[in-house]
């Protein structure tokens, strides 16, 4: 069933995806692999998943502060996420996505959304984020 | 954003287009956080210069600030780069990937940044204040200043940290602001046994950070005898399971006297006891390999200090090492120098322990080391082993990492 969840914008921006959801924390440095775009840390619970393309759900960052720097990278080399959802999105990822917007151009939106919404977030899903929502399909 | 003049000028390229950029990153932050002006910081700590972390881009980055003639406006150290700057040969990093951290460390310098090249800056490099306002990359770095120093900087990352310390400016948000240090949460401690070592501490950080995730822990019931040593142990591992950075131990971090202090005389918003099972559990959970056979032995995640590395300079005295499994401890090249100056890193390199500065294990190229399995007594290392490297790593105290390099027949008493 679709359904439309309104969310908090935190680095602006459309995108359309298959959606890949964490339940756990996360961070890029140790946690995914720039050159192969998928999930290295074995603790995960979406260990081994491909994020190349996708929508990407995670509550909560951790972790180094390399995390901006991972992202930026990823960008670089085309093996990011399209978008990022969490419950609260930490600065260290924002700063990432900000560095690529101000000095390369390059975009990923950043939206935040309520826990109890999260809970909604299904892996396989489809879905298309547009002017602060996250329409489900 | 209410911006003083001069910081208007930097925005508009008065003071340079290195400047400006720098300058719009820092607003755009700013403004995605609600701040509504920012505030001068004394120094800056680096961490996006670690090659081996942040890829090309970083490098591109970098070389972009540099060509645009960007400048550091406050002291900035610099953490540590992806290689030992004087003899990775020796340790058989690839010569094209030392070139991109010729380049990378080039960068960073030509912008007038001090080449301290460590993780743990508040040992060996520019040391803040009490109530000092920094800007500091490297998690671990960000914790031991806001918690165990009581200075005053957010999470800052690879990208911000540099920006911050072109312009001189942060963003007056989050923990540099005094009612957001308030604790959150209220961590009981008082019912398990310490043990006076870094590993305890790492294990303890590890679950702590688990626990609380990215809120500020008011920590209770900790020995008095808990040294700086220590508590860099607890940063890293709180740092790598949580987003933890800050946090208060009463009656030993200077803004936690008292819990009531600690926690700004709100409430706790919640309340955890930490039991030995827990500590037991949260120490299994480090070793992602079993012991048996072991490659190598790593120590210094954080670096190593002056003590650490005497330490284990006294622990092999009188003893021979096998010879078949590698001893790294990674330091400083500060800490290198007085030990070099003082005698203990020649002691040890004539037994055949390799000590690095300058850079990290898990963020340099060692493919040719062809290892499968390391111990560490470092939970850092320990928690981003696999998802760094490919190397399953075995979490272990200081006693059994010196026991698995030493020879057999060379155990105290045999």
């Amino acid at each position: 069933m679709s359904c439309i969840i309104k969310a908090n914008t935190v680095i602006e921006g459309d995108a359309e995806g298959e959606l890949v959801v964490s339940r756990q924390t996360f961070s890029f440095f140790g946690g995914f692999d720039f050159n192969l775009g998928e999930v290295v840390e074995p603790k995960s619970d979406i260990y081994g998943a491909d994020l190349k393309g996708k929508i990407f759900a995670y509550p909560r960052g951790k972790g180094s502060s390399s995390t901006a720097g991972v992202i930026l990278e990823a960008l670089r080399q085309g093996t990011a996420p399209v978008a990022i959802i969490n419950v609260e999105s930490e600065k260290i990822l924002a700063v990432g996505a900000i560095v690529a917007q101000v000095m390369f151009g390059w975009n990923i939106p950043i939206i935040s959304i309520t826990d109890e919404d999260f809970q909604k977030l299904i892996s396989g899903r489809h879905v298309i984020i547009s002017n602060g929502q996250i329409h489900l399909f | 954003m209410k911006l003083t003049r001069f910081e208007e000028d930097m925005l508009a390229g008065k003071e340079g287009k290195g400047t400006q950029v720098a300058m719009e990153i820092i607003v755009r932050l700013g403004e995605l956080y609600g701040a509504s002006e920012l505030i001068p910081v004394s120094q800056a700590h680096i961490d996006g210069c670690l090659y081996a972390a942040v890829g090309e881009a970083g490098l591109i980055f970098a070389e972009k600030l540099q060509s645009l003639d960007a400048k550091v406006r406050v002291p900035t150290t610099l953490n540590a780069t992806s290689r030992d700057i004087d003899d990775w040969q020796e340790h058989g990093v690839d010569p094209e990937f030392a070139e991109k951290n010729t380049r990378m460390e080039s960068a960073y310098l030509a912008m007038g940044a001090i080449p301290v090249w460590t993780c743990a800056p508040y040992q060996a490099g520019l040391i803040p204040r009490f109530g000092e306002q920094i800007a500091w990359a490297e998690s671990n770095a960000i914790l031991y200043a806001n918690s165990v120093i009581g200075a005053r900087t957010e999470r800052y990352g690879d990208y911000t940290d540099i920006c911050c310390a072109i312009t001189g400016r942060v963003p007056f948000f989050g923990l540099h602001k005094s009612e957001n240090r308030a604790g959150q949460v209220l961590v009981d401690c008082s019912s398990i046994s310490f043990e006076n070592s870094a590993d305890y501490f790492a294990v303890l950080g590890y679950l702590i950070g688990d626990l609380v995730k990215d809120k500020i822990p008011v920590i209770k019931g900790l020995p008095q005898w808990v040294t700086g040593d220590h508590l860099k142990s607890f940063c890293a591992a709180a740092a790598s399971s949580g987003a933890v950075a800050l946090f208060h131990m009463v009656g030993i971090t200077p803004e936690a006297p008292d819990e009531q202090t600690a926690f700004q005389g709100r409430k706790p918003g919640e309340e955890i006891e930490i039991t030995g099972e827990m500590i037991s559990k949260s120490r299994e959970q480090l070793s992602s390999g079993q012991g048996g056979h072991v490659d190598a032995v790593l120590i210094g995640c954080p670096h190593a200090s002056v003590p650490e590395i005497m330490q284990i300079a006294a622990m092999l005295r009188d003893k021979k090492l096998r010879g078949d499994r590698e001893l790294w401890i990674y330091t400083s090249r500060a800490v290198n120098h007085w030990l070099t100056v003082s005698g203990v890193v020649p002691e040890l390199k004539a037994k055949g322990v390799k000590i690095i500065k300058d850079t990290c294990f898990i963020n340099t190229d060692l493919r040719m080391w062809n290892f499968a399995t390391v111990m560490t007594n470092s939970a850092k290392y320990a928690h981003y082993m696999t998802g760094r490297t490919g190397l399953k790593a075995v979490f272990a105290g200081l006693d059994e990492c010196m026991h698995a390099v030493y020879k057999e027949s060379e155990k105290p008493g045999v």
